[in-house]
């Protein structure tokens, strides 16, 4: 037991220590394409000057990327103007890229120079249609009362969509719908809908051949692609620096259009477009290899089962111990077993998000969110099959004069040992399954594959994660019931 | 001697046993016997100090019944129930040497006081091997009486040992108990629904009703000086074949 324990934190602090003192850079990158594209270019690039560094790509969401940089997790990644005004400097006020560049010091974060493309909202239309009515600004589209507007649903409820767009340029069409994205892109091309909303880098925009309206009023705020870096960086790798400047106002809309439509259309590897837009643009030739798919499920195994072993053993040491507490004490119990049950109720991808202020990102705040979660099963089973015992059985135990640690070892636990070994399987087959979700903080796994099959709409990418993990469950289910006959005595497994 | 005074036991303000005095002396057999509910479980688990009572004392051979004492106390208690409460997971053999190994006995020690009593209660070897729920109920008391014999304790708690096993069987067993008992010389409080087994048994009759104890005595004057209306009909309650006419 106690060498368990000590292996789990020594894993623990090695896969600490190795990350953080080292001199390796880090680029993060969001769970959209565009992003891992850039994320991808600032890694070749970077490597191409020979610095040490790696694309921890596909993370959750704005909020995880900023925090991992905040922490020194990450320390560079795209970004978009837009974004940083509305959701990480929600609040202040920010007049021009200089005062943002300002108030990003505070965090010890610096800015890049845009890189030449704005990816904000857009109205698109069928460019023959276009064409045809001489339809070029957002403003032109006033005259024409007969088009059939589709509308994604968040676009028709933003205020900074639909309802201001229409007030600032006096649209009255007969027919607008809600409809989800894709459909909107098929009614485009069978002639049911006429003008789309879409972000103005999207691959669609070139795969069915749209018109971007020039948005003429300057409704649309900015989104600006930028890189974000640590104001260290400077220090720690001045090359890095210096990449990044090269890459200012190097991509623009349409660069970017056709990367996207690359990777999202022609089903190319993201590095593949990477190193093509390098070698295009600065004559830059890497040659990256792609890992093999099986490699890559190697990969993902390994990570996936030191998320799911770690958390799980961390669980076991420490939930059969608070249920054994929790029976021998009602009162400290009913605690012990509201506090697990509220961990429970608190949404997995929640709770990954709340470790990363402490562990940042990667394995370690997911096997810690994983363990919390593995609780509550164990915890509950411990506790319930204790208390099933009967009291004739625990008075004999009693009155033979055994002292309570000997009751505990030899009669209760292995009588309890058949509830605690289902709350155990129940805890690992539910950890197999959330633990597809840490690839969102970087944990790797299966879900990194799950991730990138719904981005790139890649249903055999989602299987090679789904199908192992759904696997890896039957085997997790198939070993306990084989250990059930190692653990649970023999007396009990007697048929009566 | 077991001593109790003035022993009461309430469960949230329902009274199950009340006042209780009562002396057994040592090496006799005392039967515990009254209608369902009347508390004799609970008069012998206070014994065995298993549960607190409400009120009153507890003295086993002059030793006051407390935290303090009754870890030494129990080592001279054995406690057979219905059913034997064998533990499931654990062997026969496992059952009964627990305690043993527990107190740290030698394993030649263990094998020749397994030997003896195996012998005493007449078990077959092959038998030590099984499970509880590979045994048969008369077999699994059997197990239950070397388990509580085991570190020879001086006073044997029974309750209800023979209450579910089938006529012939019970009454082998009480025939090999009462020789186990004069043998032995224990001191031994047993609880029984059956008068005749009590008589069969007993020194001493102790009968209850309602928490409290109607009338203590011999089997003889129980039967032949009722001491109130409720005994005489408790005496007379019990059939037997010859009822049949
Ligand atoms: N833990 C408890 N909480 C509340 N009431 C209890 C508890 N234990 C026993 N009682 C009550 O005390 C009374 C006496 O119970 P006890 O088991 O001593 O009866 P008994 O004489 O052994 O009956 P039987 O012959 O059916 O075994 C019963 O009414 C029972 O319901
Ligand atoms: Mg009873």
């Amino acid at each position: 037991m106690k060498i368990l324990w000590i292996y789990i934190l020594i894993c623990l602090t090695a896969a600490g220590c190795t990350e953080k003192y080292s001199s390796q850079i880090n680029v993060g990158s969001k769970k959209f394409t565009e992003s891992v594209i850039l994320g991808e270019i600032i890694t070749q690039f970077a490597k191409s000057a020979n610095v040490n560094i790696e694309h921890k790509k596909e993370l959750g969401g704005t909020r995880i990327l900023w925090s991992a940089l905040l922490k020194g997790d990450i320390d560079l990644y795209p970004e978009y103007t837009g974004t940083i005004i509305q959701e990480l400097l929600n609040g202040e006020s920010i007049k021009d890229f200089n005062s943002l560049k300002n108030s990003l010091k505070k965090y010890s974060v610096e800015i890049s120079n845009p890189l030449g493309f704005n990816n904000t909202y857009a109205i698109g239309m069928n460019t023959k249609l276009a064409d045809e009515l001489g339809i070029k600004n957002i403003s032109d589209l006033a005259e024409y009362k007969g088009l059939k507007f589709g509308f994604t649903n968040e676009f028709m409820n933003r205020n900074d969509g639909w309802p201001g767009l229409q007030k600032k340029y006096n649209l009255l069409p007969d027919n607008v719908a809600g409809i989800d994205h894709d459909l909107a892109y098929r009614g485009l091309e069978n002639g049911s809908i006429d003008v789309v909303d879409l972000y103005s880098t999207d691959a669609e925009i070139k795969y069915y051949n749209l018109k971007v309206l020039k948005d003429d009023l300057n409704y649309f705020p900015l989104y600006n692609a930028v890189i974000l870096y640590r104001s260290d960086l400077k220090q720690k790798s001045p090359n890095t620096i210096s990449l990044i400047r090269r890459l200012e106002d190097r991509i623009n809309e349409e660069e970017m259009i056709n990367m996207n439509s690359d990777v999202k259309v022609n089903g190319k590897p993201e590095f593949q477009t990477a190193s093509e837009f390098l070698s295009k643009e600065f004559n830059i030739e890497l040659h990256v290899q792609q890992v093999s798919i099986l490699n890559e499920l190697l990969k993902n195994t390994k990570d996936h089962l030191t998320l799911v072993l770690i958390s799980l053993f961390g669980a076991i040491l420490f939930a059969v111990p608070l249920g054994v507490i929790a029976f021998k004490n009602k009162k400290t119990g009913n605690i012990i077993l509201s506090v697990v049950g509220i961990i429970q109720t608190i949404p997995s991808l929640a709770i990954l998000v709340f470790m990363i202020p402490f562990f940042g990102i990667g394995a370690e705040p997911a096997i810690v969110a994983l363990f919390l979660y593995s609780l509550l099963p164990i915890v509950r089973n411990t506790y319930s099959g204790l208390n099933e015992i009967p009291v004739q059985i625990r008075e004999s135990a009693v009155v033979l004069g055994l002292s309570g640690k000997e009751i505990l070892r030899k009669i209760e636990l292995p009588l309890a040992s058949r509830s605690i070994l289902a709350g155990i399987k129940t805890s690992a087959v539910i950890n197999v399954g959330t633990a597809t979700l840490g690839a969102l903080i970087g944990a790797g796994g299966f879900g990194q594959p799950i991730l990138t099959g719904i981005r790139l709409d890649s249903i055999s990418l989602i299987l090679q994660g789904a199908v192992p993990a759904a696997l890896l469950a039957i085997i997790v289910q198939y070993l306990f019931d084989l250990s059930e006959k190692i653990i649970v005595p023999k007396g009990l497994r007697i048929d009566k | 001697m077991i001593k109790l005074e003035n022993i009461s036991k309430h469960y949230n303000g329902t009274g199950v046993l009340n006042n209780i005095t009562l002396e057994i002396e040592s090496e006799s057999t005392s039967i515990l016997i009254g209608p369902s509910g009347c508390g004799k479980s609970t008069l012998i688990r206070i014994i065995a100090g298993l549960i607190k009572p409400s009120n009153g004392k507890t003295e086993i051979n002059s030793v006051p019944v407390t935290k303090k004492n009754i870890n030494g106390i129990r080592k001279n208690i054995g406690y057979v129930i219905q059913e034997g409460g064998l533990f499931p997971h654990l062997s026969g053999y496992d059952n009964i040497v627990l305690a043993a190994k527990y107190y740290k006995w030698k394993q030649n020690e263990i094998d020749a006081r397994v030997k003896q009593l195996s012998e005493l209660t007449g078990l077959d070897n092959v038998l030590l091997d099984k499970y509880p729920t590979q045994l048969s109920g008369g077999q699994r008391q059997r197990i239950s009486l070397m388990r509580a014999l085991m570190l020879d304790p001086q006073i044997l708690l029974l309750d209800e040992p023979l209450g579910a096993l089938d006529p012939l069987i019970r009454f082998d067993l009480q025939k090999d108990l009462k020789e186990i008992f004069n043998k032995l010389g224990k001191t031994v409080v047993m609880v029984t629904h059956d008068l005749a087994e009590a008589v069969y048994f007993g020194d001493k009759i102790i009968l209850m009703a309602e928490g409290s104890i109607v009338q203590n005595d011999s089997p003889k004057n129980l039967i032949e000086n009722p001491k109130n209306d409720f005994v005489k009909k408790f005496v007379n309650a019990q059939r037997t074949y010859l009822d049949f006419k």
